[in-house]
């Protein structure tokens, strides 16, 4: 078409930033291998899915742990009674 | 750098905005410029091409139709091309519709929805004049799909850094929801624990209570197996008592409930009967009473009556003076007939004496004697008065007489009632004796003595005093057996207060901990995620501060190369400081000649600069996209609404630059500064340019081909 259409396309300044590129610094300031392996988790449910699987992942992760605690509770109240 | 998959073919409008019968305008893929007077269609053609692929989403949709053209379509039709055929968009708004209707054909004549064809369509710019709109392919990307207002979208849109900040909003909501509920979480711990601790500080006040006035008194405190085994013998006597098997029951206190149920119905069966008893017995000697008081009475009576008829017969004798009634009254009649006698004698002699005194007769009218009349006056008054003396003596003498009768009379029947009163209560003692024969159990006939009732009433009375003494001995056992089951009862409530101490006790100190444990988990995770999440925002933001100095630059580069702006040069991208808009963007202006100020746009720039402003990111990175467009139209209209025009080749350049990946569509007014250097910048071959020689309201724009 254009003159400029032909022309190679001007090197991007930006190129090595992307979402990929910030994700791949967090695990290094990441104090636990716990807060690494959950991180891994959410990467990996961010690349299978976007942000929905991880919203999914997480939540379904403190439903978890907090209905542990509650049926915990449960429990104790009936062990009470 | 891949161009666009479509280009824009063909747009044909009828009835939208200042078109009314349907005109095509062939571009065959190519650019088109559009000259023509102000206010006669060309921006209609720029709007038509923006209502096919948006329609108005904020604005009655009615106000796209022409006026003139009422009765027929509001349509605009754009064919679009790609390497396998013609596409056909349709919008269309109806007559009498409010809402338009968009209908997609693709080049194998299938009917597709627009979020199907082009999920991810976007566009750049004001409402109204210059806009860039594109659709990225459906594989790459995650566009947003609507309107892109605000450059913190569009910046990370173009730095492809939009899940990032999506990421950590929704670390930030789950957070927030999460913090919440573990607050709930650690709120229902708290109030568990103070429930069983207020439940143990209740069961150690009523065991304190206990202790202070303990059933076994200066005895050891019993322990529960001591206190069981007192229970069981307590229980098996009372069932022994009420003639009961003993119970299967090994519960102390179920036993000792039956227990406190056989001892009420011991209690109340042995006080039914005392009561029965001594029932019988009251009225035995309620009956004995009366009828001795009865005795008594008619004792009383028959003296009375002898009395009486003794008096009576005392006093008839004096009246009689020895006669008897019959006598008196034979005598009395005597007497009456005497007084008639005298009365006739005295009353003739009245009679005689008046005829005397009348006639003085000188003879005796009876006897014919003759007598002198003083004389015979002096006799008559003789007889006279002796007549009247004996009569007055005998009717006297009848006075008395006629008296004593009727005393006697009198007398005579109150001993007759005497007789008859004696003779009732001889009756009556003969009845009682009877009667008490009965009650006493003796043969009819006997009798029975005052002394004998007196001893019997005594005895009742001893009955009926050792009934009521047998009577209370049952209350106090009935008391002695409640004290034993009552202070039994609280034993065994001691030894339930000592189960529960050491119940929430071990509780209090072991049963939470696993809870803990798990609440301590969920309090873990939410570190972990925010953790994660800080991390995030760290890494996010120091990208970006990193890239700010590049993209400052190559924002102020193009934004000058548009706008020429002398006073505010400087394009400045920070990040909001607020940890609320941590993740927002914030453009600002400002100039090298006073680098350490920078001012809102809004504040500082005419509206020109400002639609530059926002058109800016498109300039800046649509040279470095990369993934291809499934289209890209720069639809400009009038240029000099959103760029400095004053030199036209510096922004036909960037406009040029922009035709290597962008199909443009521009509309003017001012043919004569464009008109000789479009050619220049674009080529014919690849332009397209039409002239809008005359407006007509009922024909719509004339448009013609440029030579």
């Amino acid at each position: 078409m254009e003159q400029h259409q032909q022309e190679s396309a001007p090197s991007n300044p930006f190129d090595g930033l992307n979402t990929k590129s910030v994700l791949d610094k967090v695990p290094a300031g990441l104090t636990s291998e716990r807060s690494r392996s959950l991180w891994r988790r959410v990467d990996s449910e961010l690349h299978r899915g976007g942000v929905g699987a991880v919203d999914t992942y997480l939540r379904a992760l403190f439903s978890e742990v907090i209905q542990r605690a509650n049926e915990g509770i449960s429990a104790f109240k009936n062990e009470g009674t | 750098m891949p161009a666009a998959r479509f280009r824009l073919h063909q747009v044909t409008i009828e009835g939208f905005k200042a078109f009314t019968k349907e005109q095509k305008i062939d571009l065959s893929g190519r650019h088109l410029v559009i000259f023509g007077d102000n206010g006669c269609g060309k921006s209609s053609i720029i709007e038509a091409i923006r209502w096919a692929l948006f329609g108005l989403a904020d604005r009655p949709e009615t106000e796209v139709r022409n006026a003139f053209y009422q009765s027929g379509d509001c349509r605009v039709e754009l064919l679009l091309f790609e390497s396998a055929g013609q596409w056909r968009l349709t919008r269309q708004l109806r007559p009498g519709s409010g809402r338009s209707d968009l209908s997609i054909t693709n080049a194998q004549g299938k009917s597709v929805l627009l979020s199907e064809a082009f999920p991810h369509i976007a566009r750049l710019g004001p409402r109204e004049g210059t806009h860039i709109i594109y659709a990225a392919q459906q594989a790459s990307g995650h566009r947003p799909h609507a309107d892109i207002s605000d450059f913190d979208k569009i910046l990370y849109s173009y730095l492809q850094l939009e899940d990032i900040p999506e990421l950590l909003e929704n670390l930030e909501e789950i957070l927030e929801e999460q913090v919440e509920a573990e607050k709930q979480l650690s709120s229902q711990i708290n109030t568990t624990e103070e429930e069983l601790r207020r439940r143990l500080q209740d069961v150690n006040a009523r065991c304190d209570e206990l202790l202070r006035n303990p059933p076994w008194g200066e005895a050891g405190v019993p322990t529960a197996q001591e206190t069981e085994e007192r229970v069981r013998p307590f229980v098996k006597e009372l069932a022994s008592l009420a003639n009961a098997p003993s119970p299967s029951e090994t519960d102390p206190s179920r036993l000792l409930a039956i227990a406190e149920k056989w001892m009420l119905q011991l209690s109340q069966s042995s006080r039914s009967e005392l009561h029965k008893k001594s029932l019988v017995l009251q009225t035995k000697r309620t009956s004995l009473r009366s009828m001795s008081d009865k005795t008594l009475q008619t004792d009383k009576d028959m003296l009375a009556a002898e009395k009486e008829i003794a008096t009576i017969d005392e006093d008839l004798a004096v009246t009689l003076a020895g006669k008897d009634k019959g006598n008196l009254e034979l005598e009395l009649s005597t007497r009456k007939q005497s007084i008639e006698i005298e009365g006739q004698r005295l009353l003739l002699a009245r009679e005689a004496q008046k005829f005397v005194s009348t006639f003085e007769p000188s003879e005796c009218p009876i006897c014919s004697t003759a007598v002198p009349s003083g004389e015979l006056a002096g006799r008559l008054t003789d007889t006279v008065n002796r007549s009247e003396a004996l009569y007055s003596a005998v009717t006297s003498e009848v006075m008395a007489l006629q008296e004593k009768y009727d005393h006697a009379g009198t007398l005579e029947v109150r001993r007759r009632l005497q007789v008859k009163r004696l003779q009732d209560a001889q009756g009556a003692v003969a009845r009682l004796q009877s009667e008490l024969c009965g009650l006493l159990s003796k043969p009819p006939g006997a009798t029975v003595s005052d002394t004998e009732i007196s001893s019997h009433l005594d005895a009742l009375d001893d009955a009926i005093g050792g009934l009521a003494s047998e009577s209370h001995s049952v209350d106090e056992q009935s008391a002695s057996w409640k004290r034993k089951i009552e202070n039994l009862r609280t034993e065994l409530r001691f030894h339930e207060y000592r189960k529960q101490q050491e119940s929430f006790s071990k509780r209090l100190m072991q049963g939470l901990e696993p809870i803990r444990e798990r609440h301590r988990e969920v309090v873990e995770l939410i570190d972990t995620v925010r953790e994660i999440r800080d991390r995030l925002q760290h890494t996010f933001n120091d990208e970006l501060d990193r890239t700010f100095p590049h993209l400052d630059q190559m924002m102020s580069d193009v934004y000058m190369r548009l706008t020429k702006q002398v006073s505010f040069e400087k394009v400045h991208v920070s990040r909001e400081e607020s940890p609320a808009l941590n993740r927002k963007l914030r453009v600002s202006v400002g100039s090298s000649r006073a680098p350490e100020n920078r001012y809102s746009p809004d504040d500082v720039l005419n509206g020109q600069a400002l639609n530059a402003l926002r058109l800016v990111p498109y300039f800046v990175f649509s040279h470095f996209q990369q993934e291809s467009l499934e289209f890209d139209f720069l639809l400009i209209d009038d240029p000099s609404q959103s760029f400095d025009t004053s030199r036209v080749h510096l922004l036909l350049e960037e406009l040029m630059k922009a035709s290597s990946h962008a199909q443009l569509i521009i509309a003017t007014h001012e043919e004569d500064r464009f008109g000789p250097a479009i050619p220049k910048h674009f080529g014919n071959d690849h332009l397209k340019v039409l002239r809008v020689v005359g407006f007509d309201p009922e024909g719509g724009p004339n448009l013609v081909p440029a030579p």
